[in-house]
């Protein structure tokens, strides 16, 4: 096969891949925008009824604001528990680093269902809410993702010799975290945050078995629509998706303003 | 003679449960510039570690300018530290990482500009005050960081290997620096190195460390030319380490006006041979052929080999003709330079 043969292959099987995922997304936003469509090519009409209809609606609000309570409230919890750990492990102990690495794919092997089971097992009998067991929950199963965004940001410099280099200029251990390596970490802490966040503004399985209709989030909330109204569904998941859109956009601009170095003007001579 | 500034008394350090460093003594006078010496992983960054203050699993004492500091954290010891990687705060201006000690010291913000403003003046960094790590070149970072710590007017400044990471030409300009701020700000300062060139260069005394203990201090002319002991004779310089055996075979009944001793460790520094006999000391001749021969430049490195067979290390100054090779040649020792090892006749 040629080069340019090739190259063509390549990008019809990366246009078809584009045109196969890409098209039920456009078909949902045209469809929350129509008034009707059904057996024909294209929607009856177009109209903001079903957005008016969504925003207006109290459980929609409800849903969204719990969506976003426990997403909040998961991105703090992880970040107060992980981000000391993930600190310590990588400027105390590296060699903590190899138990770290495999707790953390932990919740990638254990299924929601088997999770839930255990987690009602063992606090039935204890006076702990099941929201904060849910919230904990969640914030363990974003470890994947909080543990590798925080672990990453601690690569290439040396964070031991800095925060030492802090207090021996006579600062206090947490004052010099907060100087110095929280600035210099940034990046991977927002990363870290919002790939929490998102994760568990999106969590459904672990919420539904453990609060199921007594804390309906926006995902549970969605998947109950979809039975009932099609175009609110449809509202829904645009909205969704394009949260999810900016939340990316967010992250790429993040690492790209953070990752690269202060530029030199020119050329810095010794002396 | 000066008290003893720096005192540190029977130290030990456990590190994982391993002993690295075991009742270890050593003492250093006032406003003045002390190198560790030793291979890597002798414990000298251990021990620098210990007495800023970063290492706290430490038995013995470390006291400083009369007082015991080391149960004292590490920001209390008013103890400058510059780390081998220069450890600068990125995210912050050199003026800033200049300013950090004096602003957790809650100095007047005027107080504050004059000070970092004339550290930064005597490493020739001023212009460079609003520019940021990453836009420095690795001497000047390696500048900023001791700024950084001297700003501070620690009662010690500790530096760890802080010229590793440079080229040849830039380390000994900087190390020049280094010794020329220590006599201008009269600091006293303990300099880690594994370079004996530099400890040899810029130090008013050299601890060399074997395996956690001390083998020798003194002055670079005291260890260079009286080792104490066989490490010593054989990590200093690039001596010919002889028994008292193999010195007879070579001519020497005595050295120094004593009886050669056949157990005994005798060193022939390279840099003494002479190609012709000394008319008014006693010279031994030594014949044999030079076997390999490499030019250093101002010295001229040869490898001789004895009658007897021994091999010897020689060195002369590149200024004649260079000795001839695998023909017999004969260099001549003055039996005063020969130099028993661990005898204390400085």
């Amino acid at each position: 096969m040629t080069p340019k043969t090739s190259r063509r292959v390549a990008q019809a099987i990366i246009t078809f891949l584009f045109i196969y995922l890409a098209t039920p997304i456009v078909v949902t936003i045209i469809y929350s925008f129509s008034t009707s469509w059904v057996k024909s090519i294209a929607p009856a009409g177009l109209t903001l009824k079903w957005y008016g209809q969504l925003v207006t609606n109290p459980e929609f609000t409800t849903a969204l604001i719990r969506s976003l309570g426990l997403g909040l409230l998961t991105t703090v919890i992880a970040m107060i528990c992980f981000l000391p750990v993930v600190f310590y492990a990588n400027v105390y102990s590296p060699s903590v680093k190899s138990h770290l690495r495999f707790i953390t794919v932990l919740p990638f092997t254990i299924p929601g269902i088997i999770l839930v089971t255990g987690l009602i097992q063992l606090y039935a009998n204890l006076p702990i809410p099941k929201i904060l067991i849910l919230v904990l929950a969640i914030s363990l199963l974003s470890l994947p993702m909080t543990y590798q965004a925080l672990d990453n940001a601690f690569i290439g410099r040396d964070f031991r010799a800095m925060f030492e280099q802090a207090l021996v200029l006579g600062d206090k251990p947490f004052t010099a975290f907060v100087k110095i390596i929280i600035p210099n970490i940034r990046a991977g802490i927002l990363v870290a945050m919002l790939l929490t966040f998102t994760s568990a503004f999106g969590e459904y399985v672990l919420t539904n078995l453990l609060l199921g209709g007594n804390f309906e989030t926006l995902k549970i909330y969605m998947f109950r629509l979809m039975q009932s109204n099609g175009q609110a569904s449809s509202v829904l998941t645009t909205i969704y998706f394009l949260f999810l859109a900016l939340i990316s956009l967010i992250l790429i601009i993040i690492m790209q303003r953070y990752s690269a170095p202060h530029k030199s003007p020119k050329e810095v001579p010794d002396h | 003679m000066p008290e003893a500034f720096l005192q540190i008394e029977d130290l030990g350090i456990n590190l994982s449960g391993n002993s690295i460093i075991n009742q270890m003594n050593f003492t250093i006078k006032k406003n003045t510039l002390t190198t560790f010496l030793g291979p890597s992983g002798s414990g000298k960054t251990t021990v620098l570690r210990a007495i800023a203050g970063l290492n706290t699993q430490v038995a013995g004492a470390i006291r400083l300018d009369g007082e015991e500091i080391h149960a004292l954290p590490a920001n209390q010891r008013n103890i400058g530290m510059v780390f081998q990687s220069y450890a600068l705060f990125p995210n912050m201006t050199i003026f800033d990482n200049v300013a950090y000690g004096l602003r957790v010291q809650k100095k007047p913000a005027a107080e504050i500009e004059q000070a970092v403003m004339e550290m930064l003046e005597t490493v020739s960094l001023a212009k460079k005050k609003d520019a940021y790590p990453d836009q420095l070149s690795g001497g000047q970072k390696q500048r900023v960081a001791i700024a950084r710590a001297m700003v501070l007017q620690p009662k010690l400044l500790l530096l760890d290997e802080p010229l590793s990471a440079l080229d040849a030409k830039i380390r000994v300009k900087l190390r020049e620096q280094i010794r020329k701020y220590q006599q201008k700000l009269g600091i006293t300062m303990l300099f880690v190195t594994h370079d004996q060139a530099e400890a040899m260069a810029i130090s008013d005394d050299i601890i060399v460390m074997n395996d956690g203990q001390v083998q020798q201090q003194g002055s670079p002319m005291d260890i260079y030319a009286n080792p104490a002991n066989l490490f010593m004779a054989q990590f200093i310089g690039n001596h010919n380490l002889l028994t008292g055996a193999e010195l007879r075979q070579l001519g020497f009944q005595s050295a120094r006006g004593t009886a050669v001793h056949d157990a005994a460790h005798y060193i022939i520094r390279p840099e003494l041979f002479c190609p012709t006999a000394s008319t008014t000391e006693t010279s031994v001749p030594i014949t044999g052929k030079i076997t390999s021969r490499a030019v250093l430049g101002d010295r001229i490195q040869y490898r001789f080999k004895t009658a007897a067979g021994l091999k010897l290390k020689v060195e002369l100054l590149n200024q004649e003709e260079p000795l001839p090779m695998d023909s017999d040649v004969t260099l001549y020792v003055q039996e005063r330079t020969i130099q028993k090892v661990g005898a204390t006749n400085a």
